[in-house]
């Protein structure tokens, strides 16, 4: 009888021990698990990551949006921010001092993302992304918030135009002013006269943001305004400009093609302008606008400074026989063409704690994807049975009790 | 296409066409001391059409009433708004005159109350200088029209851009001949022409 019972006992303690080895190569026991209804704080999730890369198993669970925010300071003196949003349900934008005014704006985050360009921001920028019906035994979800904030760019106010006296020039500088932009304007008259605006002193990037080259009158300043980009200014080329600044220009210019002038008539005055396609653009440059298959706007950088080559002519024709729309979209353009290229510094920012851009996206990289819905529990099968423990130990007590009643050590 | 092309406005009322001879004496002109790329005829466009939209700077003249219609008014509202700008002068020279009140009447509707430029205005150094403001034309000095000679020439601005340019100085007799002539002139009085042509296409 004691053989079977030190058999038994025996038995009870190898069944245990092959659950205990089951169980570790099933990946062992989770140690922590976290339910992460609409995220989690970014110093909670940090907190846990760390615990994870320290190899402890740690799972989570929960609804959380597939949402991202970016922002960025637009390069113009207007002190805007341009904020980038992806939201697949829909987002709603603010910052700290609640939401931002701007139905329109966000009614068209509605279709999956989008930017946003506004001034006066207070704070971080809050994305919050839609509720999401999460399970039934769960509580109400809680939508997700992406938080960002852009670097405060410093922006010279001044740029410089030069070009020859005509309409182009005249209208793309009261564009550039009713940005916000102070022109200095330098305007071939004659081959000797120059209509000038504004400063006449040496280029710097300490005092302008960029300069506007509409034709090739610009060639007596090629050598300032080449160690001008150098040195990180801006350059926007437009016309027959980027022949004179060849080994700055993101490409070559065409001969010009006639606009679509029927397009006046349908109110897309952009496509009834007359252009010069770009061409043998550099591997380096990025294309920023197309015309069918054919480039209009390019940009590179160039040592420190960017520069931007646009394509489109008599953009005059835009504002004055535009639609309804004509002036403000005739500004927006060359708006954007200095943003793109005008010298910023950037400075950073004490508002950087607790930012998260990327919830979702930062969450999985830390802890993995989520696990199922139902809140893990330990399976039964990878835990040692408290019976399997106790009949081994009552199968022992009963063999040293028969030893002892036999009087056998 | 030439980069300026001299226009000449056309509206309902009045006697736009009083002057015909005045375009081609200052495209004479701007040719003659720029460099600029000027057509060598001008156009005539109708105030109320979307192609007074194609010239940013429109010459209007005449002698008698002048009454825009909706279209015009509406038509010039726009063109100013958009950076176009009007040069009207008064052909009679008469502050008590009929063009006089009519267009000024009707600039104010359209576009807003006319104001004295001041004589150290942009305008005056744009290409040729004029310390002195606006050139005194022959038709103030002999007496003719109010008998007065105008110290300034009047304005709307936007911002600090001309939108409507308003002369009671009669330059519309005083440029209104065959540019041949200029010959027989000691001063070119078409030189202030050429600075407004300057102005408009540079500001």
């Amino acid at each position: 009888m004691e053989s079977g019972l030190r058999a038994g006992a025996v038995l009870a303690l190898v069944a245990a021990l092959v659950r205990l080895v089951l169980a570790a190569q099933s990946g062992g026991v989770p140690r922590a698990h976290v339910r992460a209804e609409g995220g989690l704080a970014p110093r909670v999730r940090d907190s846990i990551s760390a615990h994870a890369r320290a190899g402890e198993r740690v799972t989570w669970s929960g609804a959380v949006n597939d949402i991202a925010a970016t922002s960025e300071p637009v390069r113009d003196p207007s002190a805007r921010t341009r904020i980038l949003v992806a939201a697949a349900g829909g987002a709603t934008i603010g910052d700290s001092l609640g939401a931002i005014d701007s139905l329109g704006a966000i009614d068209s985050l509605r279709a999956g993302g989008g930017a946003l360009t506004t001034a006066g921001l207070a704070g971080a920028v809050r994305v919050s992304g839609a509720r999401i019906e999460s399970r039934p035994s769960a509580q109400a979800a809680i939508p997700t918030e992406a938080r960002t904030v852009s670097r405060i760019g410093a922006v010279p106010a001044r740029l410089l135009v030069i070009g020859r006296i005509g309409w182009e020039s005249k209208f793309t500088i009261a564009a550039l002013e009713e940005a916000g932009w102070v022109v200095d304007a330098r305007l071939a008259l004659t081959d000797t006269l120059r209509v000038t605006q504004g400063r006449s002193g040496n280029l710097s990037i300490a005092t302008h943001a960029a300069v506007v080259v509409l034709d090739s009158t610009a060639a007596s300043q090629s050598g300032a305004i080449t160690r001008f980009v150098r040195a990180g200014g801006g350059l926007v080329l437009s016309g027959d400009g980027a022949a004179t600044f060849a080994a700055l220009a993101p490409g070559r210019t065409e001969r010009e093609r006639a606009g679509d002038r029927d397009a006046f008539d349908r109110n897309d005055a952009k496509a009834g302008l007359p252009f010069r396609p770009l061409t043998a653009v550099r591997s380096d440059a990025v294309l920023l606008e197309v015309r069918g298959s054919l480039t209009s706007v390019a940009a590179r950088r160039v040592a420190a400074g960017r520069v931007v080559q646009s394509g489109l002519a008599e953009t005059w024709r835009w504002r004055m026989q535009g639609g309804t729309n004509g002036p403000e979209e005739h500004r927006a353009y060359w708006s954007n063409l200095v943003a793109t290229a005008a010298a910023a510094t950037s400075v950073s920012t004490s508002a950087t704690t607790d930012l998260d851009e990327a919830p979702l996206a930062t969450l999985v990289d830390r802890l993995g994807p989520p696990i199922a819905d139902a809140p893990p529990t330990v399976p039964p099968s990878q835990t040692v049975p408290a019976w399997l423990g106790l009949a081994a130990l009552s199968l022992l007590l009963a063999e040293w009790a028969s030893r002892r009643a036999r009087g056998v050590a | 296409m030439a980069d300026f092309i001299f226009a000449t406005a056309q509206y309902d009322s009045g006697d736009w066409d009083s002057a015909p001879l005045v375009p081609a004496n200052i495209i004479d002109s701007v040719a003659r001391y720029t460099s600029i790329d000027v057509a060598a005829t001008g156009v005539i466009v109708p105030l109320g059409s979307r192609d007074l939209f194609k010239y940013p700077l429109v010459y209007l003249t005449g002698h008698l009433p002048v009454r825009f219609s909706e279209s015009e008014r509406t038509t010039l509202r726009e063109y100013c708004a958009r950076g176009g700008l009007l040069f009207v002068d008064d052909h009679n020279h008469d502050v008590d005159g009929e063009f006089h009140k009519s267009a000024t009447e009707e600039i104010a509707r359209a576009v807003g109350p006319l104001k004295d430029l001041p004589n150290d205005h942009a305008l005056y150094r744009s290409f040729f200088p004029f310390a002195d403001g606006p050139p005194t034309t022959s038709h103030e000095l002999n007496g003719w029209g109010d008998n007065l000679v105008h110290k300034h020439l009047q304005a709307v601005l936007r911002g600090d851009r001309l939108a409507v340019l308003y002369s009671s100085k009669d330059y519309s007799s005083e440029w209104n001949y065959h540019p041949d002539n200029k010959r027989y002139f000691s001063v070119d009085n078409t030189k202030f022409g050429v600075n407004l042509v300057v102005y408009a296409l540079s500001r």
